[in-house]
């Protein structure tokens, strides 16, 4: 009989774990749920406590412990992963399609001979079969993609489950073991990390969030939206051309290589909506969207949208809430 | 003794007169060599640029433009018109009456025995020097007295010593030459006054009349004979050296204009600017070094007399953009004096910066405000040529070109949508590539693609339409002209673009071109092959035509005060004044001219390319913002009509940033013909 | 130093995507290719090498004809030498497939690094840069958003990007395969006439596939993603508008 095992491939920094492993965990939970499969949430680390006690969503929690797994290692990683999920019988291998696990996909897929689905938005089974439904080319195709046998490996789009699924009352079974293969000597090796400069606002702190886009046009124009998001008490962020330019740091942009943020109010000026953006902003309370494009894909996710040309809307608005607080 | 004429050297000793002449031989020379040392620059540097056809009409034109009715000197700024004519034909006809002088006495006397300097002729040529003399003296006056007074653009500013220019030597030159005019006017004066004196004759000798009233003068003085010989003596050299110096000082100061000045006018390129010459080598590079230039270039730099005409013009130095076309002429010319030619030194950024070359929106002020036809443009374009072969692109400009040689368009969509504008059903535009038409409609990109401005479009095919014009379009077909992008030194991207937009024209069959954007108008109009004898228009030339021809009637008269943006590339680079200013006379329209109208128009800033810059300095006030302060000021004008989708966009921003809103509309002129059809 | 950099042709999504009937790829007549921006930025990343190490890159260009046109603008651009390796429509998308086409001659030529885009916009499959690093035994690091050799060329040092502007650095024994997000300046213009040029002189080596080849997954359906657009819109002239959002925002307690 062929494996039900399906094994969540964990991020976690500095002793707290990522949403995108909640997200997974949700995601595993669903297909475990609907055929009975066993879900198991591994994570590769060199110090387990901080982690042991959290009430994952999994039927059980593994960790491998070394010191070498401690700093993020791409070759370490990948090293032990495949003789890992061996001793597991995983079937379904689930990594976030982040930074992390695209570097993963690869190398644990070639020594599993397994196949490998990126861009995972939605994944099902239908007895043996696994059904995948992915977004390709900027969100504007649908993959679905069938694995009928052998081991599966789904790369997870973040945001597409919800995190709070991830979570259960309990905490699951935990075991720690060592790691199958040697980790001295690798061909890689982690210096340092080295951090933004963070200079006085860190948007994911800010309850008000004015992002700029290349509707935005120029540094000049910059300085209009930058008032209007002193009027609201809030901060300016940026979409990762803007920041590409120059005219704002990097610590202010939004997206999949940039912060991800969930503020009350999320005004997204001049911005498409590229996945790599909406990823970063997309759980915002309140998503208004100001774009002459009607087309944009910003308007998929915002709440409320509108057309006006916003170099002629930001000043009267910033007028207007002036006005608002004088009352 | 009546009609005798001149004692020339009069009772000076012998010495005085070998002296005389081995100093005026040894002025000669030094004159020639600074001129042999020009002509051996313009020799050696690059040629086969032609220019030389119709020479005569040439030099004839050249002499109408520094003098009286066409002078280029007396546009826009009369006082300097006069006191350079003045100084000019002063100094010409002394100049002139010296070598007559010269000749009579030195050829004429020594070899054929007789004088023509003797009775009536030496009475008009007496007279006529001096009042010329006066007039030169009188010209002089006025120039001094404006550069005393401090005339803002005749002083050097800290844009000029950041570029380089030597300042304190370009001040040194200025006045040295003044004075020397000066010096040796008067004291030409005076030693006539003195020689006068000591002769004893009067007005019926000689017609000088300040001759004379200064000989009356000096007598009331009361000098002794002694006294006035050795005045006379003294006086006589200091007018005499200081005319040889003149002489041998022209080819080494700003005098040069006067053969440079007048060699640029007569060889200048009929087309500067709107016709840009291809790149000169094989090996697309633009101007690296100094011997890239042509020597019609060499002529214009040196032909720059530090007016300061063009800095005045220029929108983009008034914006604050780091940017002087008058320190960009002097740095080139200052550089073409440092290297040999030939050397490996690069132009751009040992002589000029890059940010220099990008500030400038081709608008042509400069070149049209130059008394002396320099012609700054096609050199900045040439040293873009070269920034673009190098890589070095602002970021807006890349994405700009990059999205053009893909999609044949600025704007990153795709081909296809080119006729989105286009209203579906009954009333889309006609099909140039499949039906003939009278007229093909050359869109353009902005009109096309911009949402602002794609409404317009459409109100203007639906105009065309209700006119009963025999009109298409070439749909996707059609890409960018490619205007800006040869400005912007891409010229293998223009090339692409110009061939492929020739191939699509060339499956139409239509008559005429007709195009409602000006930098469309001026690249099809000037840089593409006539393709089948028809012509290229504006929109608003044609709308003329139609309205002389009885063929656009109006319903009603629209009484609004209006003033109108003349268009940089419809107006001053092919001379389209009237016509637009005609359609508003015939709908009604009451014109208010602004200050700086038809050659004077102030650009947008948006041409050259700077439309698409993102990462240009910061400016003070940019020039729409500029242009629109001026329209708004004034009286009882509440619409601003323009011609150019670009105009559009930029002053519909700037009416916005200024805030004035509540007093002016932008409108474009076609805008007022369908109302008022 | 070799340096290879790997070139592939990606659907430009600013034109319409048209689906093939088979509905499980796009049409092959209506397909725009373009390069693949992280791909650019790989050999941007390679010529700041070769100016700084006096390396020796080669371009290898993979697809369809279109991938002839990305080898003559990188020749341009400064690359030493083209190799055009023709992939059948049908499997551009294969990463697996590709790998194992390309690992053979990648092995033979013996490069130091092998630059290639961390990602692609039409991937499905797993990383083209981690399948080739197992394939050729190298060591692979992705996201690197800055690379630097050391003086005698046997060690790497890279900057690999995480979420929130954070950078990882990390050691790399060379010869390494490297998936670069972003060079360390942007890809650099290079004017058309010089592409034209590139054109009209270029030698390309051409590969021929080896026979045993790995397959990765196909779709078995592909769609167009209908937006189901959430966003109420607000519509009137900029006041109207300007009032409406202000309304939005009181009604939370915003303002």
């Amino acid at each position: 009989m062929t494996s039900r095992e399906i094994v969540v491939v964990a991020e976690h920094a500095a002793g707290e774990v990522s949403d995108i492993t909640l997200e997974m965990l949700a995601c595993a939970r669903e297909i475990a749920h609907t055929v009975g499969w066993h879900v198991t949430c591994l994570f590769l680390t060199d110090d387990p406590k901080p982690l042991e006690a959290l009430p994952l969503a999994s039927d059980q929690t593994v960790f491998v412990k070394d010191p070498a797994l401690g700093p993020p290692n791409p070759a370490a990683y990948a090293r032990v992963l495949p003789h890992v999920l061996k001793d597991l019988s995983a079937r379904l291998v689930l990594l976030g399609n982040t930074s992390t696990g695209i570097d993963l996909a690869g190398p644990v897929s070639e020594a599993l001979g397994a196949s490998v689905v990126s861009g995972c938005v939605g994944i099902r089974s239908a007895g043996e079969q696994l059904l995948f439904t992915s977004r390709l080319c900027g969100g504007k195709l649908v993959a679905q993609t069938e694995v009928r046998e052998g081991i599966a490996l789904a790369l997870v789009m973040p945001g597409s489950w919800n995190r709070e699924a991830g979570m259960r009352d309990a905490v699951p079974p935990t075991g720690v073991r060592v790691s199958p293969v040697p980790l001295a000597t690798l061909p890689v090796r982690f210096l340092e990390f080295v951090e933004p400069k963070m200079e006085d606002v860190d948007v994911r702190k800010v309850p008000v969030l004015i992002a700029a886009g290349r509707g935005v046009q120029s540094k000049e124009n910059l300085a209009n939206v930058e008032a209007l998001a002193k009027e609201l008490g809030g901060a300016v962020c940026a979409t990762r051309p803007i920041v590409d330019q120059g005219w704002l740091p990097r610590t202010r942009q939004i997206g999949r290589s940039g912060m991800t943020v969930k503020p009350r109010l999320y005004l997204a000026l001049g911005v498409s909506g590229a996945p790599e953006h909406v990823e970063g902003m997309k759980d915002s309370e309140l998503i208004v969207a100001v774009n002459t494009d009607p087309g944009a894909p910003i308007f998929d996710i915002a709440h409320y949208g509108t057309t006006v040309d916003l170099l002629d809307l930001v000043p009267v608005l910033t007028e207007r809430i002036k006005g608002t607080r004088g009352d | 003794m009546a009609g005798e004429g001149r004692e020339v050297f009069d009772a000076f000793p012998e010495w005085v007169k070998v002296t005389f002449y081995v100093l005026a031989a040894a002025t000669i020379a030094v004159f020639a060599l600074g001129v042999w040392l020009r002509a051996r620059r313009y020799w050696r540097a690059r040629r086969g640029i032609g220019r030389f056809n119709h020479l005569i009409r040439r030099a004839w034109d050249a002499v109408k433009e520094v003098t009286l009715v066409r002078s280029r000197i007396w546009r826009h700024d009369r006082y300097a018109g006069i006191a350079h004519d003045l100084t000019l034909w002063g100094f010409g006809v002394l100049f002139l009456g010296t070598v007559i002088l010269t000749v009579d006495e030195d050829v004429l006397h020594l070899f054929f025995g007789f004088r023509v300097l003797t009775g009536a002729p030496y009475l008009v040529y007496s007279l006529v020097l001096d009042l010329f003399g006066i007039l030169l003296l009188v010209g002089i006056a006025m120039l001094i007295y404006r550069r005393a007074r401090g005339t803002p653009r005749l002083r050097y500013g800290e844009r000029d010593v950041s570029e380089g220019v030597s300042v304190a030597r370009s001040i040194l030159d200025d006045r040295l030459f003044l004075s020397l005019l000066v010096l040796a006017g008067i004291a030409g004066f005076l030693a006539e006054g003195i020689r006068i004196y000591r002769d004893g004759t009067g007005f019926a000798q000689e017609w000088s009349p300040v001759g004379v009233a200064l000989a009356w003068l000096i007598g009331a003085t009361g000098a002794s004979d002694g006294a006035a010989f050795t005045t006379h003596m003294a006086v006589w050299w200091i007018h005499a050296v200081g005319a040889l110096a003149l002489v041998a000082y022209i080819p080494y100061s700003k005098a040069l204009h006067m053969l440079a000045g007048f060699g640029s006018l007569a060889f200048h390129d009929e087309n500067a600017g709107r016709r840009l010459e291809a790149p000169a080598y094989a090996e697309p590079g633009g101007f690296a070094r100094l011997s890239d230039f042509s020597w019609a270039q060499l002529l214009h730099l040196d032909a720059c007399v530090r007016c300061g005409r063009c800095d005045d013009a220029c929108p983009a130095k008034a914006s604050g953009l780091p940017i002087s076309p008058r320190g960009l002429i002097l740095e080139l010319k200052s550089f073409a004096g440092r290297v040999k030619g030939g050397t490996a030194k690069a132009v751009v950024g040992n002589a000029i910066e890059a940010s220099t070359l990008w500030s400038c929106a081709t608008c042509m002020a400069c070149m049209d405000a130059c008394p002396l036809r320099v012609e700054h443009v096609p050199l900045i374009v040439e040293m873009r040529r070269y920034l673009v072969a190098q890589g070095a692109l602002d970021a807006g400009v890349q994405r700009a070109l990059e999205g053009l040689s893909r999609y044949g368009n600025s704007f990153g969509k795709p081909a296809r949508a080119r006729a989105k504008w286009t209203p579906k059903g009954n009333g889309s535009v006609r099909d140039a590539r499949k039906e003939a038409v009278e007229y093909l409609w050359f869109v353009g990109d902005f009109a096309s693609y911009d949402p602002r401005l794609q409404q317009l479009t459409a109100m203007t095919a639906a105009t065309f339409a209700k006119m009963g014009l025999d009109f298409g379009i070439m749909h996707e077909d059609e890409r960018n002209s490619g205007n800006d992008i040869r400005r912007l030194g891409e010229e293998g991207l223009f090339t692409m673009l110009r061939d492929a937009n020739v191939e699509a024209l060339n499956a139409c069959r239509y008559r005429d071109v007709v195009t409602t954007d000006p930098h469309t108008y001026n690249t099809l109009r000037n840089e593409y092959p006539n393709l089948n004898g028809g012509r290229v228009l504006h929109y608003t030339e044609l709308l003329d035509e139609m309205i002389r021809r009885g063929r656009l009637r109006f319903s009603k008269k629209l009484g609004y005060r209006v003033t109108y943006h003349d268009p940089c590339y419809l107006g001053r680079y092919n001379g389209v004044y009237d016509a637009p200013r005609n359609v508003l006379k015939a709908l009604g329209a009451e014109l208010v001219e602004m200050p700086r109208n038809r050659c004077r128009s102030f650009c947008c800033g948006a041409g050259g390319g700077r439309v698409w810059m993102t990462e240009s300095s910061v400016q003070a006030e940019r020039p729409a913002d500029l242009r629109v302060k001026e329209a708004a000021a004034l009286d009882g004008v509440g619409i601003l009509v323009v011609a150019c989708p670009k105009d559009y966009v930029m002053f519909l921003d700037a009416v916005k940033s200024a805030g004035a809103e509540d007093r002016l509309v932008v409108k474009d002129l076609i805008e007022l013909v369908e109302e008022a059809l | 130093m070799k340096i290879a950099v790997l070139l592939r042709q990606v659907p430009d999504v600013v034109e319409e995507l048209v689906i093939a009937e088979d509905a499980r790829s796009l049409a092959e007549d209506d397909v725009m290719y373009i390069t693949n921006e992280a791909d650019e930025h790989a050999l941007e990343e390679a010529l700041v090498l070769k100016a700084r190490h006096a390396a020796r890159v080669t371009a290898i260009g993979v697809g369809g004809e279109e991938a002839k046109d990305a080898l003559a603008a990188a020749i341009a651009k400064g690359a030493d030498e083209a190799v055009f390796v023709p992939v059948p429509f049908e499997h551009r998308g294969d990463n697996h497939r590709l790998a194992s086409v390309l690992a053979p001659s990648m092995k033979a030529a013996g490069y130091d690094l092998i630059l290639t885009g961390v990602w692609a916009a039409d991937q499905l499959d797993a990383g083209l840069a981690g399948l080739l690093g197992v394939r050729l035994s190298l060591p692979y690091v992705g996201g690197v958003v800055s690379v630097a050799v050391d003086a005698p060329g046997t060690k790497g040092t890279v900057r690999k990007e995480y979420p929130g502007g954070r950078l990882a650095v990390l050691e790399v024994g060379l010869p390494a395969v490297l998936g670069v997000q972003s060079a360390e300046q942007p890809p650099r213009y290079v004017p058309v006439s010089k592409v034209a040029q590139a054109k009209r002189t270029l030698q390309l080596t051409e590969l021929t596939e080896p026979t045993v080849l790995e397959m990765g997954v196909r779709p078995t359906k592909l769609l167009k993603s209908d937006p189901i657009s959430r966003a109420e819109m607000l519509t009137g002239d900029v006041s109207q508008v300007a009032d409406q959002i202000v309304r939005l925002l009181r009604e939370r307690s915003l303002v």
